[in-house]
């Protein structure tokens, strides 16, 4: 379809959530496609956002004054990417209403309810982190769910590089002993 | 509130040594409990964890999985049909019987029911346009699509013919087919895949429990572009690449590259499942040995046809090349179509040659091969670098006036357009531009949510192509349509109105509507604000344009002198050098040539200072001063510049690119005023090549050089090779500029000469006389062009001995000249000599003698000395002389026949003359 003007375009304050929803949308469906072709290669986060970063660019569906603000809501997608299929894989194990069928490869019924359980601490431990140190979160965020390294995600938050790089340790030291 | 401090000690204490930590923590830290978060915080840091948190966070999401949307149980109703029982599942979907109850008639259906939903509009239209051209594939060898749809939960669904059938491989085992019906069985299947292939529908996902066969023996493939339809991607992707769902085991090698889907796809998973029809195994992929050669002693019982022995014998040869050939890597090894394959193994089954070789000729092959299946792949290159040339150039065009984004829009579009165009048929190669911006126009047209103003200006730019590319109709009926929407839309007053009616003004003139298009320019003209001069100079050029066809070359050349003007102020260089060369081709028109060859010279001397010596507008410039030249009777410079832009072309060009046909063109004119009949024959013909390659076998173009062609094949006498051209180019006029037109007429009027010298006189007399009442139906008539056409019918009398039909034609030749707002002394000569052809047939040469004394002096004043009419009438006179004994006969003979010798190529009538007057020479041939 072709971008017209009733594509909302413009000033970034006006609406994030629905670009937030747009980018995640827009992730699941390529993440879904990713894992629908089975075994063939596991997921490659970073190429995905790209990829994502290359289509809502050229399609316009969006118009990010710059780039980095992009990647802050691709990463905040992913995690939620995450969360959700953690969310699913609990309820499930808690017996829905319909038979559900699993598309993962794996098909490990257990493992795959222990690794969400895993996601759902670390989500638990990220909002606590949240609280304590926002950017040092954010600075997690971009690296591990957007794939990004520090001297990205230092231009992306306008710090330096040995900020950003101290943020991680910082974060990721502050979640190692809340999993703990 | 200590927060903040447990992170600056961590930070501070990060900034020491390991060692020095714990000392210093002790001195800064007072707090115990703080002091021993901060060595847990740090512990943590220096720890090599393998934590998860550490990987990557696909491998969790991968660890996690997805689990999809639940699937509705039995007896639940989809799309008005119930659901019965499962009857299969697959990773994307899972396949119901169903029913529903159609005028009480229970309708059994197997129903698929996708596992992903489709949210958004665009999916949702996708799958809609997807399914309407499956339900539009029908043929008996093909599960036919009864209904698709999407539920309110945004499920979608697609309702296929039940069909009661064995799979392929179940079906040969079970019934102990031999290899021959093994062979014939699969045929079918071959030619039912090249049927949807030509609906343009390639399946994706072909396999044996794909195909069916029904009790009756006849193969029924399911799932026929299915794989597309639940491709998320497909039709945002600039290229059909492979998303979707497939069987690895029967997928193509560029199936997994993502690389792009054609025909040639389903050749390949063709060849891997006959591979296993006939040896009982599945070939692996990449595997290049011979079926015959992996055929083990200890198949499963039924799976193969015959014992190993004597299958090993039979598949050796033709059966391993056909199977090795079918499933090649690359696409291009592999048979063009399904349908190829089909062929070869029935040649097979009749014992005749295959056209499979074994791998090692395949390379020799393959030049054969890429013409055929190459030509697919490298248009999708070719089309991604022109949508990105033609995007840019709009953009470029359009920057100054619009704002970016609005020129993204119409880039993108384009560049969408390119990438969604489909050839005509599976095997076309690329699709011609008019077929992409005729597919663009439409879905502009039918888009109802693109911004208007956007949508008047990219339909007025893509019927400017049209025009370009002379779809003349099309582009007429859209442009139309664009104007008469942006005028409803915006008012009168609106410059989008100025910017749909431009392209519009152009159309009307091309198509010979010189009427409609003088209101259409007149109304532009009072429209166009006094500060766009550049357009104003086109709507000016136009106009002259509109008074010249009018006959009015006065008017023409004040107008042409005014956009001039107009250019000159503009400060475009471009409109300039475009003004000239109209002002230049008005002055040409009125018989200036002088001014014309000044104007002509300034502009080369414009055009090398603005865009150098060797730029194509120097070429263009160097072309019509050598028709200027060519006009002055100057042929030897107007030789060196035609030549000279040749060889411009030649050197910014391509080998074989339109432009150069372009000027092949004038090059033919050229050497056929010099009467070097057999170079201008060369010239046209090699035009011709080129544009056939170039713009299609369609174009006006190539009309145009079949035209040339025709001509000169008669003019050098032989008519039987001047038919078929001038036949094709009749009927391509006929087809792409409609009738009446006069290009459509003049080329009728050459082919009815040529097939009334050929020996079919009636009906190319007949062909002349269609010509003539185009000609008169024209809403501007050509009076000079339907001169010419009277005096081939006129000459075709005279030279079949009948002189009173030959007078009564010649009077509607002067009926014609006195319309002819310039008439000339050229005509006036030549209606003279014809009519002393005709009266010296009667006998009265006294009267002709009268007619040729009129007709050489009228000659002797044109401006525009005519060799060969020239001499007809010196060879006229001298025959006169000669039957009525005057004394001047010998002289009149001797100047006739000198006359005669220097005219090459002289036509068969004044070479008859020639041999009446006594000259030996030209009695031969």
């Amino acid at each position: 379809m072709m971008p017209n003007s009733s594509v909302p375009a413009a000033p970034r304050d006006e609406a994030p959530e629905a670009w937030f929803e747009a980018v995640y949308d827009r992730l699941k469906e390529l993440a879904h496609r990713e894992l629908s072709r089975g075994s063939r290669g596991t997921l490659d986060t970073t190429a995905l956002v790209h990829e994502l970063y290359l289509r809502m660019n050229v399609r316009e569906e969006l118009t990010f004054e710059q780039a980095g603000q992009f990647f802050v809501y691709a990463s905040r997608a992913m995690r939620h990417l995450l969360i959700n299929r953690a969310r699913d894989r609990v309820r499930q194990k808690a017996g829905g209403d319909w038979v559900r069928i699993t598309l993962s490869a794996a098909g490990d019924l257990p493992a795959a309810v222990e690794s969400a359980e895993q996601a759902l601490a670390i989500e638990e431990a990220l909002e606590r982190l949240e609280q304590e140190d926002a950017r040092a979160a954010r600075v997690f965020e971009l690296r591990y769910f957007a794939g990004l390294d520090a001297g990205q995600i230092a231009q992306i938050l306008g710090v330096t590089r040995r900020t950003a790089d101290r943020d991680w340790r910082y974060a990721r030291a502050f979640l190692l002993t809340t999993l703990t | 509130m200590n927060r903040p401090h447990l992170r600056e000690l961590f930070d501070a204490a990060l900034d020491l040594a390991a060692d020095e930590r714990a000392a210093w923590l002790v001195r800064q830290c007072p707090d115990a409990a703080l002091r021993a978060e901060v060595e847990r915080l740090l512990a943590a840091d220096a720890a090599q964890s393998a934590h998860v948190i550490d990987g990557r966070v696909e491998q969790l999401l991968d660890a996690v999985g997805e689990i999809a949307a639940p699937m509705p149980p039995a007896g639940t109703r989809i799309g008005g049909f119930l659901l019965h029982e499962k009857l299969g599942e697959g990773g994307s979907s899972v396949v119901f019987r169903a029913s529903r109850e159609q005028a009480g008639v229970t309708q059994f259906v197997a129903l698929k029911v996708l596992r992903r939903n489709l949210y958004t509009v665009d999916e949702q239209r996708r799958f809609r346009d997807e399914r309407r051209a499956l339900s539009q594939l029908q043929h008996p060898g093909i599960a036919r699509l009864v209904e698709g749809g999407i539920t309110e939960a945004g499920t979608p669904y697609i309702a296929l013919e039940l069909i009661e059938g064995e799979p392929l491989l179940d079906h040969v085992r079970r019934a102990q087919l031999d290899l021959a019906a093994r062979l014939r069985l699969f045929v079918g299947v071959c030619r039912a895949v090249d049927a949807a292939h030509h609906a343009l529908i390639v399946h994706r996902d072909l396999k044996p429990s794909n195909v069916l066969v029904t009790p009756q023996g006849q193969v029924k493939l399911l799932d026929f572009g299915i794989a597309k339809l639940l491709d998320a991607e497909a039709g945002i992707d600039s290229t059909h690449t492979a998303q979707a769902p497939m069987t690895p085991a029967y997928a193509a090698p560029e199936q997994f590259q993502r690389g792009q889907i054609t025909t040639a796809t389903d050749v390949y998973s063709l060849g891997v499942m006959l591979g296993e029809l006939i040896t009982g195994q599945r070939r692996e992929a990449g595997d290049s040995r011979t079926p015959s050669s992996q055929l083990e002693d200890t198949a499963v019982p039924g799976a193969l046809p015959a014992p190993p022995v004597r299958m090993r014998r039979m598949l050796r040869g033709d059966l391993d090349n056909i199977v090795l050939q079918a499933s090649a890597e690359e696409p291009r090894r592999r048979y063009a179509s399904a349908g190829a394959l089909a062929d070869d193994i029935e040649r097979h089954l009749r014992d005749q040659p295959v056209s499979a070789h074994p791998p090692s000729r395949w390379y020799r092959a393959s030049k054969f091969v890429r013409r055929h299946r190459g030509g697919v792949v490298t248009s999708a290159a070719l089309l991604i670098a022109v949508a990105a040339a033609l995007g840019i150039a709009l953009w470029q065009g359009r920057i100054a006036r619009h704002s970016a984004q609005r020129a993204n829009a119409m880039r993108d579009f384009m560049v969408e357009a390119f990438a969604e165009a489909k050839p005509g048929a599976p095997r076309d190669g690329a699709p011609r531009i008019t077929d992409v911006v005729s597919q663009a126009i439409a879905k502009a047209r039918a888009d109802g949510a693109m911004n208007r103003a956007v949508r008047t200006e990219l339909i007025a730019q893509l019927g400017a192509v049209l025009l370009a590319q002379a779809d003349i109709t099309g582009a007429r009926e859209v442009l139309q349509w664009n104007y008469d929407e942006a005028r409803a839309r915006f008012g009168d007053d609106d410059a989008l109105v100025l910017e749909a009616g431009t392209p519009l003004s152009e159309a009307l003139v091309l198509a010979g509507d010189y009427s409609a298009a003088r209101v259409l320019v007149d109304t532009l003209l009072a429209r166009v604000p006094a500060a766009d001069k550049k357009r104003a100079a086109e709507l000016r050029q136009r106009s002259a344009h509109l008074a010249n066809r009018g006959g009015d070359y006065r008017r023409a050349l004040a107008e042409a002198g005014v956009a001039l003007d107009l250019a000159r102020a503009s400060g475009n260089r471009q409109s300039l050098q475009q003004a000239m060369i109209y002002l230049a081709n008005q002055q040409l028109a009125v018989g200036d040539i002088a001014a014309a060859t000044a104007m002509l010279e300034e502009s080369v001397a414009l055009v090398e200072r603005e865009f150098g010596p060797v730029h194509l507008k120097m070429a263009e410039t160097r072309a019509l001063l050598s028709r200027a030249y060519r006009r002055g009777g100057d042929l030897a410079r107007a030789e060196t510049q035609i030549r000279s832009a040749l060889a411009i072309v030649d050197a910014v060009l391509p080998p074989d690119h339109a432009d150069r046909a372009y000027y092949l063109n004038a090059l033919t004119l050229l050497l056929i005023r010099q009467r070097d009949f057999e170079g201008a024959l060369a010239a046209a013909s090699e035009g011709l090549r080129i544009n056939r390659a170039a713009v299609g076998d369609t174009h006006t173009d190539v009309g145009n050089d079949l035209n040339s062609v025709g001509a000169l094949h008669a003019m050098l006498g032989d008519y039987a090779a001047a038919v078929p051209p001038l036949r094709e180019s009749t009927r391509l006029a006929e087809e792409s500029l409609g009738s009446p037109h006069v290009e459509t007429a003049l080329t009728r009027t050459n082919y009815g000469d040529a097939l009334a010298r050929s020996g079919e006189v009636s009906r190319g007399e007949a062909e002349i006389r269609a010509a003539l009442a185009q000609y008169e139906a024209l809403p501007q008539r050509d009076f000079e062009q339907e001169a010419k056409a009277w005096e081939k019918l006129a000459r075709l009398r005279l030279e079949r001995g009948e002189p009173v039909t030959a007078l009564e034609l010649l009077t509607w030749l002067d009926a014609a000249l006195t319309n002819v707002a310039a008439a000339s002394a050229y005509w006036d000569g030549r209606a003279a000599a014809l009519r002393a052809n005709a009266v010296l047939l009667q006998g009265d040469t006294a009267a002709a003698i009268a007619l040729l004394d009129t007709a050489a002096l009228a000659q002797s004043r044109s401006n525009d000395p005519h060799v060969e009419l020239a001499t007809e009438i010196a060879l006229l006179r001298a025959v006169a002389a000669k039957r009525s004994g005057r004394a001047d006969a010998a002289q009149r003979r001797d100047d006739a026949l000198q006359r005669l010798e220097q005219l090459r190529h002289a036509p068969a009538q004044l070479r008859a003359w020639g041999r009446e007057l006594g000259d030996a020479a030209a009695a031969q041939p």
